[in-house]
């Protein structure tokens, strides 16, 4: 290196040394890591679940951001969360069952006959009872959301990762 | 149309409401990446860092008639993705990066090892050297840098709970540290 440089020229080359450095240790290590096309391509799909007419019930609780909420914290507490619309709160406990996801809430007041969960596996419908209780079994374990008809409103809780 | 941002980001926000799908398309393009990037500075694997990735988008869908500034969708989507790292992170037991800096460990090794039989050129066998005469602290922020593309100072510091004022010069310093011992060989 010249001993005529500039400060700034010495710093320009030290930086691109720097990135060089760091791209030959992600060659290295394989991570060469563009987004995989399956992610973009589900992404692009997301917008087919857009329901223009539905009432968003969103996230106002969640146990996993809030521990207080779930009691004693740590081994495999169920985690669980709340969905407010106007008018509705849905709320959801999500438990684990052997690598797949069991959902099981309550919607109040009651008045809704059934939930539809929306997840990978596609759309699983589960029965309200009379005091809006649910409960849905083999979900896909990523983004889930769940929507009910409250007499003629169209409600929906915002994706969440189950 | 020009290259993103702003009010061009509006337009498309604005299309999309009205169920333009091609527009919808051109953000899941434009912010992609980005989105991505938050994933892996948060030390995501494929599978974690995927269901964030969808669950950001499918977020956007249910909220792109009421987020407020659609101008700023960028923004939205990166905060709601490092939002959905922090919880992924929680609900899996793992430590949540905590003041000391220290509770995360380094799941994976910085490289992947060479094995015998494997073809490894001397470079590649001085760089693994030289890695594993660095501190846990440079190897801890070298992973958290080795994603491409390389992710803003801003994630790393929320990554590793570090002040962002304090990761250019420790990255520097790493990275002479780890020439010096690249020399040394």
């Amino acid at each position: 290196m010249s001993d005529d440089m500039t400060a700034a020229g010495v710093t320009d080359g030290d930086d691109a040394d720097d990135k060089m450095l760091l791209a030959e240790l992600c060659l290295m290590a394989g991570i060469v890591d563009p987004v995989p096309p399956d992610a973009i391509a589900a992404a692009r799909s997301a917008f087919a679940w857009r329901t223009m007419d539905a009432e968003l019930a969103e996230l106002t609780g969640d146990s996993s951001v809030n521990p207080a909420l779930a009691g004693v914290r740590g081994v495999a507490a169920p985690t669980m969360l709340t969905f407010d619309a106007p008018g509705l709160t849905v709320e959801v406990e999500v438990l684990e069952v052997a690598g797949t996801r069991r959902l099981i809430g309550q919607v109040v007041p009651p008045g809704a006959s059934a939930v539809e969960v929306r997840h990978r596996g596609g759309v699983t419908a589960a029965p309200v009872d009379e005091v809006g209780r649910f409960s849905a079994a083999d979900i896909v374990a990523g983004p889930v959301s769940l929507r009910c008809s409250v007499g003629d409103a169209l409600v929906e809780t915002d994706w969440f990762l189950a | 149309m020009a290259g993103g941002g702003g009010d061009d980001d509006a337009e498309l926000v604005e299309r999309a409401r009205s169920g333009e799908q091609q527009a919808w398309d051109q953000i899941v393009t434009r912010y992609g990446s980005r989105v991505w990037a938050v994933a892996r500075a948060h030390r995501l694997s494929s599978a974690d860092a995927e269901d964030v990735f969808q669950v950001t988008f499918l977020r956007l869908v249910t909220h792109i008639d009421t987020i407020r500034d659609p101008s700023r969708v960028g923004a939205w989507l990166k905060t709601t993705a490092r939002h959905e790292c922090l919880r992924t992170l929680r609900k899996g037991g793992r430590a949540v990066p905590s003041s000391d800096g220290d509770v995360l460990e380094t799941p994976d090794p910085l490289l992947p090892p060479i094995e015998a039989g494997m073809e490894a050129d001397e470079r590649q066998v001085a760089l693994h050297a030289a890695i594993g005469r660095l501190t846990e602290q440079c190897q801890r922020l070298l992973r958290v840098l080795m994603v491409d593309p390389e992710p803003s100072y801003e994630e790393v510091g929320k990554a590793l709970d570090m002040p962002i004022g304090s990761i250019g010069p420790t990255r520097g310093r790493c990275l002479k540290h780890l020439r010096r011992e690249l020399d040394g060989i």
